[in-house]
């Protein structure tokens, strides 16, 4: 959409050769503007910046551009500037975890957000398992972020939009940007191929943890074993853009990315080894009658995915009015994670220090037990879209968008089980003859398959100026959801509304209604973390939002702005995994281990900010609740009692400072500092043991009374018992089971940290050098996002965190020309 | 640039050092830990059975569990199978236990220590409503406070309204039992299945009346009964034993549930015997189901058959017991939570009604 009104245009030329400041003030209403230097005047680094596209001007609530200077003022986790991370930094925005780059929006689940890239799905945005995100800021033109309020063009996604859009390559020049720092390095060039006509971007990233410092901390770290999962990950990622501009109002271009990511973030190995004593020695010449456990347990979590998206965007500007503009997009995404568990147990009884073949051999007792468990997850998503969009302004009052969509996607998702079990027993019987038993066991099943979901948008939307104090946007999609010969249709009202009652203050209010059709089908426990990308079925239907917000913007001074926003928001037949779900030994499809529920979620928001100068930043807070039912009969989660989501954040609150020093022209220094506070992750640990469990089932007890049936006591006079197969096994499992109250209901610590960045750039006639020095977490909180049942050294039973980022300084070195 | 190397060396290290933090979980469970289990019903006293919720114990994390399980089944001795497990430490036998029935009457009730539990001298009859109050007794602490579990309560409706079931035929017919592969191996040491059952099963096939006024619950019991002599050493220390096994098996939909996707003892997977009546709401249902004979040395066998109009608490949380009992609390599986009906605490409080018909083994 063509940004209509600009009100003020404040343009900071730093002209190497005479530098000066001009302001050029633009009227309002104007769409395109010109300004021409004088032959032999460069330019660089054109920084323009008006009122916001957001702001208090505009009838959009719930959303806020950013553009990549303000992303890369972030100090950030080793010090790569990561776009997602800084969202996290916004209000209405929560982390998936500590470190992590997945944003939960407004109680939404992390699937619930629609990422873009020039129009291209974009379905998993995460580098390193979370640690950095899968968008370049290098190559970033600008970011449109909403979290509510959502215009009538996006649908699909029932929490937040994000939309990338990238860069176009200089049609004039040619650059180039290096970055180098600790965990990985990037380059980008652009410029023209054919001069003012076609340009190109070219950028790349790569991990080289593996490769440099791994290899060099191994032998310095006193503990290499903690390296190994550091020792697997990886990745790379490389994007291009090539525009081509048939005439000034006439563009075509083709965004390509392509990303690949693998790790594994749990290969362990713990070997158990205990001798007991059975028997002790009675007299001389006798040996001790020992037991001899050895327990040897490997395990890994091997992940690797990748991302491709492709774009073709056609923008046409027929006149002043009217604007054409078509795109087709595909994506890609490939994911696979492969859990092995491998155990061994092998007990045997043993006179020591007898050598083997000395030996009684009916005094061997053996038992061997060996497991290889494995469970791989694959899902693959293919999306392919054809979209075209007009835009056109009848007068001044209105600006009317009408689309249409159609979007094919397949989905694959798959679960394989590989069992395997060796199971041998020496047993020496009274008779002196020995039993030997050998039983294997082999599993290997696939179990899933394709699904292929069709989608049919059209869409209008007018932003409509009702008077000089209100404006609206107001918006309708219909969207047909076509799978497995079901089709769900949804109607969507979308309304936004400004009412500017003083000329600093404007009340905002809005109300959406978003429909989905894919989940994100991920367990749910601290620990691990798989995922499966599935559609809606027959069986399970289409996702359904509507979130109602109220707004205040009061623009403090022309350069900072404050907005306090409370919103509401239901989520109709959002899906979770049920209790006790498992692939390993269900053998069924995830359609059959899934629960369909609601939830909702409301909180407040506020955030004031200072966009421009030398000193610029955020202080962001919000205080929400978001909550989940599952109560169709047969399917009660939670006992059908609403709990809180696992994304439940009840504060969170970000602080960030930016402040620029120049130092003459060549060369400045800029300082950022960022606060981060938000309430610990919410999980569900099941460390309660209850007795009970017995009811009825006559398995092996003599004497206890089976309370439920006291109405039959007329038996408890005699001894009765029975035997079965299992018996040992449900002795075990019976007594005492092992429970929670409510689900989600542990919250981890609260997570904070100060991280600070300094960064000098100086020119110099090879371009621009920027050193850069940013340290995360400067007070070392131990911070948490992951945690699981063990015991500490005086066998209380604890829960064990890790705390991936304590104080972590970082350098970076960046080369521009 | 040496002081560079340096210094981009220890700040890797640094940031590789990654924490492992323990956090206690004392505060998880708190006080309410007085665990309540009783189910009532319209023949005897009510019997309730007291304990005490304590943190999850295993001396490995969740997910190794299994391997610990394995080194108990050859290392404990064989007789652990007739000894009652029941952690005495768990019991709460000093707790003031209370029952209000209908809102008005409180009766208190002591505990058993032959069966550990607190029984009551009130019988309940259908239609009362029992509210259930557990404290445990204070204790005072060397600082001067006073420590006192509790008060957990719960409350039950016992159904006011009989369950019918009707048993239309029975027919005896010879099955070859089966045994458990284990037995081929080493009858000495690894128990065979249905050590006691003959090579005789009975059909029965019966009818539900559902009365279809409200949502019912139920759970069908069939259990088999026999009897046979130990001998203890001598002939004449021997003494008559009876064999009960409720197993039982249907091919009826009634008995389905999805959810049980693993066999469990002698129940196959699949197959539950508490149900609701989705299936036969307001209907007169047919249904076969089929069992064993037990030892008949010493008295002819019988079945007892019988239906049980449960309370929804209970039957949710005998649905969580089924499916906990397969469970394999590992990383891979969505832990289980167990219903319960207690607020301020654990357990649950139950009740049932029931038609029960004894059908001979002949």
């Amino acid at each position: 959409m063509i940004p209509r009104i600009i009100l003020l245009l404040i343009v900071n030329i730093a002209i190497i050769t005479a530098h000066a400041q001009s302001i050029l003030s633009i009227p309002p209403d104007t769409t395109t503007t010109k300004s021409s230097l004088s032959k032999g005047v460069t330019l660089d680094n054109v920084e323009v910046i008006g009122k916001q596209k957001f702001g208090i001007e505009s009838s959009q609530m719930s959303a806020i551009q950013m553009s990549p200077l303000q992303i890369k003022r972030v100090p950030m986790f080793m010090g790569t500037p990561d776009v997602l991370k800084v969202l996290q930094k916004l209000p209405g925005v929560n982390s998936d975890g500590e470190g992590t780059v997945g944003i939960s929006v407004r109680g939404g689940n992390i699937d619930q957000n629609l990422i873009t890239l020039d129009g291209a799905t974009l379905y998993n945005p995460e580098h390193l398992k979370g640690y950095a995100s899968a968008i370049n800021p290098d190559m970033i033109g600008n970011i449109d972020f909403y979290r509510g309020a959502f215009p009538a063009r996006y649908g699909s996604r029932l929490s937040s939009v994000i939309d990338v859009t990238m860069k176009e390559g200089d049609f004039n020049k040619y650059h180039a940007n290096l970055f180098l720092g600790v965990m990985s390095g990037s380059v980008m060039i652009e410029g023209p191929i054919w001069k003012n006509h076609t340009s190109f971007i070219v950028g790349g990233r790569m991990s080289y943890f593996d490769l440099i410092a791994y290899p060099v901390l191994e032998k310095v770290y006193d503990n290499p074993d903690k390296l190994l999962p550091y020792s697997e990950m990886k990745y790379y990622d490389i994007n291009a853009k090539i525009t081509h501009k048939f005439s000034e109002y006439n563009s075509l271009s083709a965004s390509f990315y392509y990303g690949e990511d693998s790790d594994n973030l749990s290969p362990t190995k713990n070997d158990y080894e205990k001798i007991t004593v059975l028997r002790a020695a009675n007299k001389p010449g006798e040996f001790d009658q020992l037991l001899r456990t050895l327990s040897v347990r490997n395990d890994s979590t091997a992940t690797r995915w990748s991302n491709l998206c492709g774009a073709i965007n056609w923008k046409w500007d027929i006149n002043n009015r009217y604007t054409v503009s078509a795109n087709v997009a595909y994506s890609k995404y490939d994911y696979s994670i492969i859990q092995q568990s491998y155990y061994k147990n092998r007990a045997k009884e043993d006179s020591y220090p007898e050598p083997l073949e000395e030996r009684d051999p009916y005094s061997l007792n053996e038992y061997l037990h060996i497991e290889d468990v494995n469970q791989d997850y694959f899902s693959k998503v293919e999306e392919g879209l054809v979209g075209t969009k007009l835009e056109f302004i009848p007068n001044k009052k209105h600006n009317i968008l009408i689309g249409t969509e159609m979007k094919s996607q397949k989905f694959t998702p798959q679960v394989r089980v590989r069992n395997s079990l060796y199971f041998k027993q020496l047993r020496e019987l009274p008779s002196k003859k020995r039993y030997v038993y050998v039983k294997s066991n082999l599993v290997d099943t696939l179990m899933g398959g394709v699904h292929q979901l069709e989608q049919y948008n059209l869409y209008a939307e007018d932003d409509y100026e009702l008077n000089k104090n209100i404006k609206l946007n107001i918006g309708l999609r219909l969207a047909l959801h076509s799978v497995q010969s079901n089709t769900y249709t949804s109607l969507e009202p979308r309304l936004s509304m400004r009412w500017k009652f003083l000329n600093d203050h404007a009340l905002k209010l809005s109300y959406s209604r978003m429909a989905q059709s894919t989940h994100r089908l991920a367990t749910n426990n601290l620990v691990s973390t798989s995922e499966l990308w599935i559609p809606i079925t027959k069986d399970i239907p289409l996702m359904k939002s509507d979130l109602y917000a109220l707004g205040y913007v009061y623009d403090i001074l022309p350069v900072v702005t404050l907005s306090v926003e409370g919103y509401y928001k239901t989520m109709d037949n959002i899906i979770e995994y049920k209790q006790n779900a498992n692939y390993s030994y269900a053998m069924r499809d995830w359609s059959q281990m899934v629960s369909v529920g609601n939830g909702r979620s409301y909180g407040v928001e506020l955030m004031l900010e200072k966009t421009t100068g030398n000193t610029t930043g955020w202080v962001s807070y919000t205080w929400s609740k978001a909550l989940r039912k599952f109560d169709h009969a047969g399917n009660q989660l939670n006992g059908g009692k609403e709990f809180y989501a696992n994304n439940d954040c009840r504060n969170n609150l970000n602080i960030m400072v930016s402040h620029k020093i120049p130092l003459g022209d060549k060369s400045y220094w800029e300082l950022n500092a960022s606060w981060s506070y938000r309430t610990g992750r919410r999980g569900t640990i099941p460390v309660t043991q209850v007795l009970g469990g017995r009811f009825a089932y006559f398995d092996g007890i003599a004497s206890f009374p089976h309370y439920s049936s006291m109405h039959s006591n007329y038996l408890f006079n005699e001894i009765f018992y029975h035997y079965n197969k299992d018996n040992w096994h449900i002795y075990d499992a019976l007594r005492e089971t092992i429970t929670m109250k409510e689900l989600n209901s542990y919250v981890l610590p609260s997570v904070h940290h100060l991280d600070l960045g300094v960064n000098f750039g100086v020119k110099h006639r090879l371009g621009e050098s920027v050193i850069g020095l940013s340290i995360y977490n400067v007070y070392n909180r131990k911070n948490t996002n992951t945690a699981y049942v063990g015991f500490n050294r005086d066998n209380e039973i604890v829960l064990k965190t890790q705390c991936p980022f304590p104080i972590m300084p970082s350098i970076s070195y960046t080369h521009k020309f | 640039m040496k002081l560079l190397y340096i210094f981009v060396g220890l700040a890797m290290i640094v940031s590789l050092s990654a924490c492992e933090e323990e956090i206690k979980l004392n505060k998880v469970l708190g006080d309410e830990r007085i665990t309540v289990n009783a189910v009532i019903n319209p023949d005897t006293i009510v019997f309730a059975f007291i304990s005490e919720a304590s943190e999850f114990d295993y001396q490995s994390s969740v997910s190794m569990r299994s391997n610990y399980y394995f080194y108990d089944k050859i290392t404990k001795p064989r007789d652990i199978l007739f000894y009652n497990n029941v952690d005495k430490k768990k019991l709460l036998k000093n707790a003031n236990v209370e029952l209000i029935v209908n809102g008005k009457n409180e009766y208190k009730i002591k505990y058993d220590s032959i069966y550990h539990t607190y029984n009551s001298e009130y019988i309940p009859k259908q239609g009362d409503n029992i509210k259930i109050r557990v404290e445990s007794q204070s204790n005072p602490q060397s600082d001067g406070s006073v420590f006192q579990l509790g008060p957990a309560e719960a409350e039950v409706t016992l159904p006011s309204t009989t369950p019918r079931i009707e048993v239309i035929n029975t027919e005896i017919k010879y099955k070859k039992r089966e045994y458990h592969e284990a037995e081929e191996f080493n009858k000495e040491t690894i128990f065979i299945t249905d050590l006691y059952g003959a090579d005789t099963v009975m059909t029965i096939r019966a009818k539900i009346i559902d009365p279809g006024n409200e949502q019912n619950y139920y759970r069908l019991l069939v259990r088999s009964v026999g009897a046979s002599r130990l001998y203890a050493g001598s002939y004449s220390a021997a003494f008559k034993i009876y064999l009960c096994v409720d197993d039982f098996k249907s091919n009826d939909l009634l008995f389905y549930d999805s959810d049980l996707v693993k066999p469990y003892g002698f129940i196959p997977a699949n197959f539950s015997n508490v149900f609701d009546d989705v299936l036969i709401n307001g209907k007169e249902y047919e249904f076969t189901v089929e069992t064993r004979m037990r030892a008949n040395s010493e008295i002819t066998p019988y079945v007892i058959f019988e239906l049980q109009h449960i309370s929804p608490d209970l039957y949710y949380y005998l649905k969580d017991i089924e499916m906990f009992r397969i469970s394999d609390f590992d990383l891979y599986t969505n832990p289980i939570q167990i219903w319960s009906n207690v607020k301020g605490g654990w357990g649950v409080f139950g009740a049932m009604n029931y038609d029960t018909h004894i059908i001979p083994f002949k």
